[in-house]
């Protein structure tokens, strides 16, 4: 889940092996300032949240991701799909398959490029003969119909923004 | 689409765009959405991330980065502490091992090598829990001995006396780590034979016995199922180690429920080759969150210098056994002789 949590915030394959193995290491060395009575995942992914902005910060970016109130959303939904039924990772997240079958073809066509054969925007654009602007906007509104998707599934939970 | 969620999405689609637009531009009404949208492109791009080998040599250089940082000798501390913070590193292990879980269920996507893939995967998730300073405690049972007909003829006698005196059925196997260990046997008059290893010095007597100390660690295992074959038998760890190379492992859909409740998944290793020292097949039993081995059946050990066929070894306490326990003065009266064996060449 952690390895979720971070590829949803920072792209370079380099940098998130190393922030996976920081955040473990942190945690390890901080074990003790862990309370047991509240859950394990929201104070890794604080761990984590941190050692991201301290990488963006070397970069000299500031990303809108990480504004606290769209992580406290991100947190929130992943202990959400923490929360269910499953032994592993794939078993709680098993609704995500069902709602990338149900993608329309227009949607799910550049979908599986971007992420299953991992292509920018602009080869997808380039694959499927559409202008760039085209395949973002079908890459946002298939991203937007999994939510959709999901939501009804129960896997995401619709609510109130978190300030 | 408002501005910042546009370059949100330049930011998601973007080969090279890393950077995005200033936090403060986003209205409170777009967390939401901006929050689901990237945790589906996380979603979607750890699926179509997924390798093996890449998630497996991860999980090795996290381990290793941790057995680095507990290599400076940690000082003693109340069994209470010491309890807290061992639920803690479980708790801590079962999350940075969830990367390994994933990949039981994610080769079903990937094609022929899945199962073969995915008992790997759980193999290195019970490796990393065995490696684990934990303490567990195993009842040891003989299963099944070979035939009398059917034992070498060339033993030594001192190897079928000792065969005879020394019970492994019903001992007592106190583990912590992929070094520490006290076995506790008993002899056929009653009287118990006590083995172990802190870490640094193996050590054995008998109860009524001097106490034989030897810096070579792996002194004072004669007698164990396979330890003249290579199966380093008491060390779990370097045993799981051995299956990862020389047996074929299968995660089997088998589950079991243990006493405590805990659901118990099933590995089963067969031998590759008779090149192999070691037992014909492998049956562990171990908790599927956090890897620790419940029960282990090691069936068809070779006969090699005598010892049963098959033994099991049976999880039956995981209570912290304090920090003084694996050395032999723990288990002994101050006053017995000890003597130190000289290192042999």
């Amino acid at each position: 889940m952690l390895m979720v949590y971070l590829r949803s915030l920072v792209h370079d394959e380099a940098a998130l092996d190393d922030l996976f193995q920081e955040t473990m290491i942190v945690a390890w060395r901080r074990l003790d300032e862990c309370d047991l009575d509240r859950p394990f995942g929201p104070w890794l992914r604080g761990i984590a949240s941190r050692l991201v902005m301290a990488h963006y910060r070397e970069r000299k970016s500031q990303p809108v991701l990480l504004h606290d109130g769209v992580l406290a959303v991100i947190d929130r939904q992943l202990e959400n799909i923490s929360s269910r039924v499953g032994d592993t990772w794939d078993e709680k997240v098993a609704a995500l398959h069902d709602c990338l079958d149900a993608l329309p073809e227009k949607q799910k066509t550049v979908v599986g490029a971007r992420y299953f054969d991992d292509m920018p925007a602009q080869q997808v654009a380039d694959r499927f003969e559409l202008s760039l602007e085209a395949c973002k906007k079908r890459l946002q509104r298939g991203r937007a119909l999994l939510a959709e998707c999901l939501k009804k599934k129960g896997l995401l939970i619709a609510g109130e923004a978190t300030t | 689409m408002n501005q910042p969620l546009e370059k949100l999405r330049d930011w998601m689609d973007d080969a090279e765009s890393e950077s995005v637009a200033p936090c403060d531009s986003l209205e409170q009404e777009s967390y939401q959405e901006a929050a689901e949208l990237l945790l589906i492109h996380g979603l979607l791009s750890d699926f179509g991330h997924r390798d093996a080998e890449r998630d497996s040599a991860r999980i090795k250089a996290l381990m290793k980065s941790i057995d680095l940082e507990q290599q400076p000798t940690t000082p003693s501390v109340p069994a209470n502490s010491s309890q807290k913070n061992s639920s803690r590193r479980i708790a801590f292990l079962s999350s940075a091992l969830s990367l390994a879980a994933v990949l039981v269920v994610m080769f079903v996507l990937l094609g022929p090598q899945q199962n073969v893939s995915a008992a790997m995967a759980s193999l290195e998730k019970v490796l990393a829990a065995a490696a684990q300073p934990r303490d567990r405690t195993y009842k040891i049972r003989v299963v099944e001995e070979y035939p009398r007909d059917k034992r070498p003829r060339n033993l030594p006698q001192q190897v079928q006396q000792r065969d005879a005196e020394e019970q492994l059925d019903g001992a007592t196997l106190y583990l912590r780590g992929a070094d520490r260990y006290v076995l506790v046997r008993l002899l056929p008059d009653g009287r118990r034979r006590i083995s172990g290893c802190d870490g640094e010095q193996s050590w054995a007597f008998r109860e009524d016995g001097p106490v034989h100390v030897s810096a070579d660690a792996s002194r004072f295992r004669g007698g164990l199922p396979g330890h003249q074959q290579d199966i380093p038998f008491i060390n779990i760890h370097s045993h799981l180690s051995q299956l990862q190379s020389g047996y074929k492992i299968e995660l089997t859909s088998a589950r079991q429920e243990a006493t405590d409740g805990t659901v118990l998944s099933q590995l089963l290793g067969i031998r590759k080759s008779r090149e192999i020292r070691g037992p014909k097949q492998v049956e562990i039993w171990f908790n599927s969150d956090n890897g620790t081995v419940h029960t282990m059946l090691l069936v068809g050990l070779p006969r090699g210098r005598g010892g049963p066929k098959s033994v099991s070894l049976e999880l039956i306490n995981q209570t912290d056994l304090g920090p003084d326990f694996f050395s032999h003065q723990s288990h002994h009266q101050p006053d017995r002789t000890i003597r130190q064996e000289e290192p042999q060449n």
